[in-house]
């Protein structure tokens, strides 16, 4: 480097510019000799351009002190570019290999073909490159720069170069918490590559993936039955592939479907128990059934599951709860159900007097449309948010709960939150109704909300709710090494502080739910 | 396995360019080059870049041979379905659709051939799942011309028209939509529209760039109401407008009611229908996209309209001799910004003979032959174009087959097909037309030079 | 038959015979009805049997018992194939399986006496609650194997039934004495385990039974002395009550009472909440709270 700037001070204004123009004259020789490779008119150009690489290297020394700041900026950018035009330029690479000979380095040919490559590119990348090539240049006959061995390995395969780029940078933390570490690793099994538009699966499912991973479907019950709405989509536009059996085509079929969809959003109980069944139903179809017929059929299935399951169980579900709404009452609940939301419904509608007070938690909110909702029919409610719940929970007499699964030790998986609300109302000793239909159950077993869950969004949390113009102090939280941030969708409450389970069959103790399952005709 | 698709993408190429009348006389709107390009690679390229693998390209009939020629030559990866339409002077673009509406089953994408956009249309398709909307329109800002940025041509009285786009801020919905020369001096805004919308934003500086995601149910309308001619200008608005009507309490196809009886304000309903499940899925769904009222998601609304605000992307519609020339200045600026794989024509095209030993910044294409001595700067060179000696040519684009004598300078021009500049000429910011011979020694600014016969649209 | 007869005959049993709780009379009550019944069909006999129960409601006796009793019964007997010709050879077999019911029941209270009597070890001291057949029963058959053990009842207010259950047992030749419902904490520290009775077990697994109870389990849970509830499974009925107020009225108060103005009035039973009950002593097992909706469910679905 001091040499260079001893180079500096000796030349004359004169000699500086006589060997620009012959940079110039060089790069439009390099042009011209690009466009011509295959003519074998080539020697004299390379005798031309030893000399000109001379004066381009004393040349770059001047360039040195100014673009020496850029150079670890743009020095990931360069190699990318040299890659590129490596690939384009291959074919030139191996014809002028033959050619140039004499005692030039390696290096400066290869700086010569790179120049040539990049002669080629746009004009913008042209005045860029022509810094970048002064670089190389210059780095290539220093020799003293470690990115120059990465260049060598570099040029003949990209894999290498996209590997260099990371490793200068230092290592970055991904933000993933120790605790939580296999909820993200399933979420990376369940990527599936599938083309943005027109791919193999049903239009109805694409939509239902989208619409389900921006959170416009919510609620265990609209997923369930916006899944069946589009499997019965599918299953009406299922074209049988010869020489195969329906049932097995629509099977493989639907498995990729609900691979998608658990890319998208990792499925809800309900919705795995719906695709039993419906798995259930098939096996039951003899094979001589035509195909209209099983077609008919099965949308029929979905059809009598969501009226039986869902519709009616619902409305058994509300007329059992009744019992239990006294006029004077204060019943509070958590987030949005639409079970809940039905059962307060009906109870409003059977002039009963009570009112609502709807607990809400960060960053869904979703008990703002509880809130909506029942405000609109006229229900007199109040809002708090989960913080100030020790606060309001002396004035209520009752905790209605909705559940997204029960589990099979009669622990309820709900929305999270659920669980805090039901052991402050235990404190309080206020009596805490679970309201869930039958075909919420799950054989699973959980004592906590750890070893199973749904990792939400992190950046949520991040956000300030509302419009706010102000913007989060927690917006740029990535860049803080050690800060994690954690937004975890579900949690377990546990069966002894659920007073009881509301179900569609009876009023039960949270740990008699599996045995209802195994009385009920069991479809498995 | 599937026979049906999620969407297919119509191409709009039967315009005949009525704002660049000077260029179309020597090429097709479609088919004129920008960045050494027809111009119909452009959207086709977008199409491809988000993985559709055909496209429906609507033409005129007397374009049909030559722009099958030119779509071979290009070797785009997408197959293109090539319709050509009779008297496509008379139709508009609503008509157009409703001549191929057999071919279209499924929700479709409608791209102008004349959009020049990076944007990604991923978004657009997300926004238009996400809502199960009516319309998708991708709105873009309008390109920002720079105040020394001089049209060739002489100099244009017309205004650029200005859209006037409302879009809900919450929501996202397009509620208005209208051109400013619609209106005189006022516009207005009834107070149940202001109720449901407590908070939009108006934008003049926004294009609706004519690129949109249509229902299939809009295009079964449209073929049964035939007096809509346009998209942008008619069917838009007016599906727009019809968002904010109720639907009729109980729509049911009614055998006892005669055809004739329907009311027309009405009749928009018996193809705007939901699925059955629908409707439940949004009463128990957790979701509302708005939180300023009491009312239901959508507003309860079966139409919905969106609309996608690309910012900060480039995008233009060439459909003026402006935007036309704003497109070729800009193309190799903006095309290679966003361009991660290599471009798949090379700046400089390898069958070109280039002696001159000045050339910035130009694009020049298919055995071209540029002589010694010259000097060019920006400039698009088409194919089999001469440039001789001794020439000094900046900031022009140079149309199939140009001839350009010695000691000619040429200054932010546009030089039709087939013309040639004799010796000694300078033009100014000019347009030359197809096939057109300027006599040499002349010395033109800000005119078009053409035949003055010529100027009708093929 | 008429109300006035069935009520007659009811309350009839209940007085002469002491041994018979309120849920064994209604039955025997429900046996005389159909086997004096005119009906002609299924449908019919049902309805004379509804309109007894209702009728035994409005006696001055708890209802729980009798509530869930008639329930059971009317199940039990209809839980078999009624298809034969005729409709005398129907009700031959309905009553043939009431009475079959009607055994099991009385062998109930043996069954409990058997199991429970394990528990009360020699040398223990149990504290129990107001007057309850069964527990007395199954102290019998704790003195007829020979251990020794003493006994704290409480007096139970208002009508003072522990004195009679004291006296009783005294027959017995238990060493008991008699507390004071408002001692019952005082003593909890000296006993072993409390053992009660019930009127009525609920589906959450909680009993019904004379006010009182629930302080008596909520002491025995402080002072960490199992609480036992000796019952027989024809108590077991389909309410769930939540909390105390919860609790329909006409378990709480007689049908007279219910008449008037129930702020003023005092309910005659309480509800104890499951998690203060170790275990319930049944003629189907012994069961831990939880169980009893399992059990229930079978009986029922």
């Amino acid at each position: 480097m001091t040499n260079k700037k001893g180079n500096i001070s000796e030349k004359s204004r004169e000699e500086i510019k006589a060997e620009r123009e012959a940079k110039k004259a060089a790069k439009a020789h390099a042009k011209a000799k690009a466009k011509s490779t295959k003519i074998p008119d080539k020697d004299p150009l390379n005798n031309n351009k030893s000399p000109s690489s001379d004066s381009i290297k004393n040349r770059t020394s001047n360039d040195t002190p100014e673009t020496v700041t850029n150079k670890n900026i743009e020095s990931s950018n360069k190699i990318s570019v040299i890659t590129k035009t490596s690939n384009t330029c291959e074919k030139d690479e191996k014809v002028v290999s033959e050619v140039s000979s004499e005692g030039k380095s390696k290096a400066e040919l290869r700086a010569e073909r790179r120049a040539k490559q990049e002669a080629q590119r746009a004009a913008k990348q042209q005045i860029l490159s022509e810094k970048n090539k002064n670089k190389i240049k210059e780095e290539n006959t220093n020799n003293n720069n470690n990115s120059n061995n990465n260049n060598k390995p570099a040029t003949h395969t990209i894999d290498i170069v996209k590997n260099v780029s990371p490793k200068k940078t230092p290592k970055v933390n991904i933000h993933e918490i120790n605790l939580f570490k296999h909820l993200y690793h399933e979420r990376k099994q369940a990527i599936v590559n599938v083309p943005f538009v027109n791919s193999n699966i049903h239009p109805a499912i694409i939509r239902l993936g989208a619409q389900y991973a921006n959170k416009i479907i919510v609620g265990s019950n609209a997923r369930c039955v916006a899944f069946l709405a589009g499997v019965k989509q599918l299953i009406q536009d299922f074209e049988r592939p010869p020489q195969a059996d329906f049932i097995r085509g629509f099977e493989a079929n639907l498995q990729e479907s609900v691979a998608y969809l658990h890319h998208c959003r990792p499925l809800a109980v309900s919705m795995h128990n719906a695709l039993k069944h419906l798995k259930w139903q098939m096996t039951q179809f003899s094979s001589s059934l035509s195909d209209v017929d099983v077609k008919n059929k099965l949308s029929n299935a979905i059809d009598t599951y969501i009226r039986e399951q869902i519709e009616l169980a619902d409305k058994a579900i509300s007329i059992t709860i009744q019992t239990k709404i006294s006029n004077g009452d204060v019943i509070l609940t958590y987030g949005y159900s639409s079970l809940i939301h039905k059962i307060l419904l009906d109870a409003h509608t059977a002039a009963k007097e009570f009112r609502v007070i709807v607990v809400d938690g960060r960053p869904w909110l979703e008990g703002k449309e509880q809130l909506r909702r029942l405000a609109k029919h006229g229900i007199e409610c109040s809002y708090i948010l989960i913080n100030a719940l020790s606060y309001i929970m002396p004035e209520v007499s009752k905790v209605f709960l909705g559940a997204h699964a029960i589990l099979a030790n009669g622990s309820v998986m709900s929305r999270v939150g659920t669980a805090q609300v039901a052991l402050m109302a235990r404190a309080f000793n206020i009596p805490v109704l679970v309201a869930c239909e039958t075909h919420k159950s799950c054989e699973r077993v959980q004592t906590d909300s750890i070893v199973y869950n749904e990792l939400g969004n992190a950046d949520e949390l991040a956000q300030d709710y509302g419009n706010g113009a102000q913007k989060s102090l927690l917006t740029n939280w990535r860049t803080k090494k050690f800060l994690n941030l954690l937004n975890i969708v579900y949690d377990v409450t546990p069966a002894n502080l659920v007073t009881a389970v509301v179900t569609e069959l009876a009023i039960l103790p949270c740990t008699s739910v599996p045995v209802i399952l195994r009385i009920k005709p069991s479809e498995i | 396995m599937f026979p049906c698709k999620e969407f297919q993408a119509v191409v709009l190429a039967a315009g005949g360019g009525s704002r660049m009348t000077e260029l179309t006389r020597g090429q097709y709107k479609c088919l004129l080059p920008i960045g050494n390009l027809p111009m119909l690679w452009y959207p086709l390229q977008l199409l491809e870049r988000v993985g559709f693998k055909e496209a429906i390209v609507i033409i005129a009939e007397s374009m049909e041979r030559n722009v099958s020629l030119a779509l071979n030559d290009l070797n785009l990866k997408i197959k293109t379905d090539i319709v050509a339409v009779k008297n496509a002077e008379d139709l508009g673009t609503a008509d157009s659709i409703r001549l191929i509406h057999e071919k279209i089953y499924t929700d479709f994408l409608v791209i102008s051939c004349d959009l020049i956009t990076d944007v990604d249309i991923c978004e657009i398709l997300n926004l238009y799942r996400k809502h199960n909307a009516s319309i998708t329109a991708l709105m873009l800002p309008a390109p920002k011309v720079s105040d020394d940025f001089i049209t060739p041509g002489p100099k244009n009285k017309q205004k650029p028209e200005t859209d006037l786009i409302g879009i809900c801020n919450e929501t996202g919905r397009l509620i208005f939509l209208a051109s400013a020369s619609d209106f005189e001096e006022t516009i207005e805004i009834s107070q149940p529209f202001l109720k449901k919308y407590p908070s939009f934003t108006m934008h003049s500086r926004l294009m609706d760039s004519h690129l949109y995601v249509i229902n299939k149910w809009i295009l079964n309308f449209l073929v049964q109401n035939k007096n809509f001619t346009t998209l942008k200008g008619e069917l838009l608005p007016y599906i727009v407008r019809k968002q904010f009507s109720k639907p009729p309490k109980q729509y049911v196809d009614d055998k006892n009611t005669s055809i004739v009886q329907t009311n027309s304000k009405d009749a928009i309903y018996r193809f705007a229908i939901e699925k059955p499940l629908d409707e439940l899925i949004r009463k128990m769904s957790a979701y509302n996209d708005h939180d300023t009222d009491l009312e239901d998601t959508y507003h309860g609304d079966i139409i919905r309209c969106y609309a996608y605000v690309g910012d900060g992307k480039f995008g233009l519609r060439a459909n003026t001799i402006q935007m036309y020339h704003l497109a070729n200045t800009k193309i190799s600026e903006w095309w290679n910004n966003d361009n991660n794989e290599q471009p798949s024509v090379p700046i400089i095209a390898p069958t070109a003979t280039i002696r001159s030993t000045q050339i910035q910044d130009c694009r020049v294409d298919n055995n071209a032959l540029i002589e010694e001595k010259t000097s060019l700067k920006h400039t698009h060179i088409g194919p089999h174009v001469t440039v001789e000696s001794k020439t000094r040519i900046s900031q022009s684009v140079l149309m199939e087959s140009a001839i350009v004598k010695q000691r000619c300078i040429i200054q932010n021009c546009i030089l039709g097909s087939g013309c040639i500049i004799e010796e000694g000429t300078e033009l100014k910011d000019c347009i030359v037309g197809y096939k057109q011979v300027v006599p040499p020694g002349s010395q033109y600014s800000r005119e078009v030079l053409t035949d003055a016969d010529d100027l009708i649209v093929i | 038959m008429e109300k006035e007869e069935i009520c007659q005959y009811f309350n009839g049993i209940i007085k002469n015979e002491k041994d018979i709780s309120a849920g064994m009379a209604a039955i025997r009550t429900l046996l005389k009805v159909l086997q004096y019944s005119k009906s002609e069909t299924v449908q019919e006999l049902r309805y004379c049997l509804q309109n007894a129960i209702d009728a035994m409601r409005s006696t001055e006796n708890p209802v729980t018992a009798i509530a869930s009793g008639s329930e059971l019964f009317l199940r039990f007997i209809t839980l078999t194939a009624l298809d034969t010709p005729t409709f005398a050879e129907c009700r031959g077999i309905m009553l043939h399986r009431g009475n079959m019911f009607y055994e099991k029941l009385v062998a109930a209270r043996g069954k409990i006496a058997k199991v429970a009597a394990h528990f009360i070890k020699d040398g223990s001291k149990i504290l129990t609650h107001s007057k309850s057949r069964v527990v007395l029963r199954a102290m019998k058959g704790a003195v007829e194997s020979n251990k020794i053990f003493e006994v704290y009842v409480t007096c139970s207010s208002p009508d003072n039934s522990g004195e009679e259950m004291c006296q009783n047992l005294r027959k017995l030749g238990v060493s008991c004495t008699l507390i004071l419902d408002s001692a019952m904490g005082y003593v909890m520290e000296q006993v072993d385990m409390v053992m009660v009775g019930a009127e009525g077990v609920a589906e959450s697994g909680g009993i019904i039974n004379k006010i009182g109870t629930y302080t008596l389990a909520m002491c025995a849970k402080e002072v960490k002395k199992p609480f036992y509830v000796l019952t027989e499974s024809f108590k077991f009925s389909r309410i769930y009550p939540l909390n105390q107020v919860d609790l329909p009225n006409e378990f709480k108060y007689t049908a007279s009472t219910l008449k008037k103005d129930l702020q003023k009035e005092h309910p005659l039973v309480d509800y104890t909440p499951p998690h203060y009950i170790s275990l319930l002593f049944t003629d189907l097992g012994i069961l831990t709270p939880s169980a009893v909706s399992d059990e229930l469910i079978k009986l029922y679905l």
